[in-house]
């Protein structure tokens, strides 16, 4: 079965004017299914949408307010706003959709249709 | 207050993180460890690293004196088993990363949180290194 996930990297996306990060990606394929696996540590996990629409997978957050009052001495990242866009191509079943948040990670699961598999009876005569 | 990053890395790893992110293209850093901030006050201080995809089992914490020392373990994720992995711009590795604060830490009352792949430590400064208040005395 052909399926395939374009992993599109939108750092500015026109519907978002406030700036946003763009998560870094994982796909995963197996016969089933197909797992995406998103890198979003300190997400609030209550601002976490996934939208599906017209093959396009659509994935945002807003970041958890750590309430830290204390300097700033040293510093490697700063979390912001997350945002990503994927292209889906590919006969999957929405409905089964699932997606999970742990450890910092989102994890969707797209389930793939299984090919309609019928026996055609023979009449013969 | 200063802090002297122990690892080598830790040029290579500003400049590529400043690359990417400071200046301006929106991406989380790509580096094969984990982000740190650290935090300051009089009370001491608070270590805050992005550990996305590692459980708190996988995480150990070390201090000593006036070092904090964090690794990472990799345990098999179990949620790929029987995936073929196809695209990839995660980097996950074993990791070590040691700072050297500038004041000794108080081993008794270090607190370790983790949530939603973050996790903060809080360093207490030893009672004897915290500035004290000097009271001026009129002659």
């Amino acid at each position: 079965m052909n399926t395939n996930v374009e992993v599109r990297k939108e750092t500015h996306p026109e519907t978002h004017k406030e700036r946003a990060l763009t998560p870094y990606a994982e796909v995963w394929n197996s016969d089933e299914k197909t797992l995406i696996v998103l890198d979003m540590p300190g997400v609030d996990e209550s601002t976490l949408q996934v939208n599906f629409h017209e093959n396009e997978l659509k994935v945002e957050a807003k970041p958890l307010n750590l309430g830290i009052t204390s300097a700033l001495a040293y510093r490697e990242f700063q979390l912001g706003k997350y945002f990503r866009k994927f292209n889906v191509s590919g006969s999957y079943d929405l409905s089964k959709t699932q997606a999970n948040y742990k450890n910092g990670q989102l994890l969707i699961y797209l389930y793939k249709k299984q090919p309609l598999a019928i026996q055609i009876p023979v009449t013969v005569g | 207050m200063r802090f002297d990053l122990l690892e080598k890395e830790l040029d290579r790893f500003q400049e590529e993180w400043a690359q990417s992110f400071l200046k301006g293209n929106g991406y989380m850093s790509k580096a094969p460890y984990p982000a740190v901030n650290i935090y300051q006050s009089e009370e001491g201080a608070e270590l805050v690293a992005l550990v996305s995809g590692y459980s708190s089992e996988d995480l150990d914490i070390s201090v000593y004196e006036n070092t904090v020392r964090l690794k990472g373990n990799i345990s098999a994720p179990q949620h790929t088993e029987g995936m073929t992995l196809e695209k990839r711009e995660i980097v996950r590795n074993e990791f070590t990363r040691t700072f050297e604060l500038n004041f000794r830490i108080d081993s008794s009352k270090i607190e370790a949180t983790y949530k939603n792949g973050v996790l903060r430590v809080k360093l207490p400064r030893m009672e004897e290194d915290k500035p004290k208040k000097i009271t001026i005395t009129k002659e």
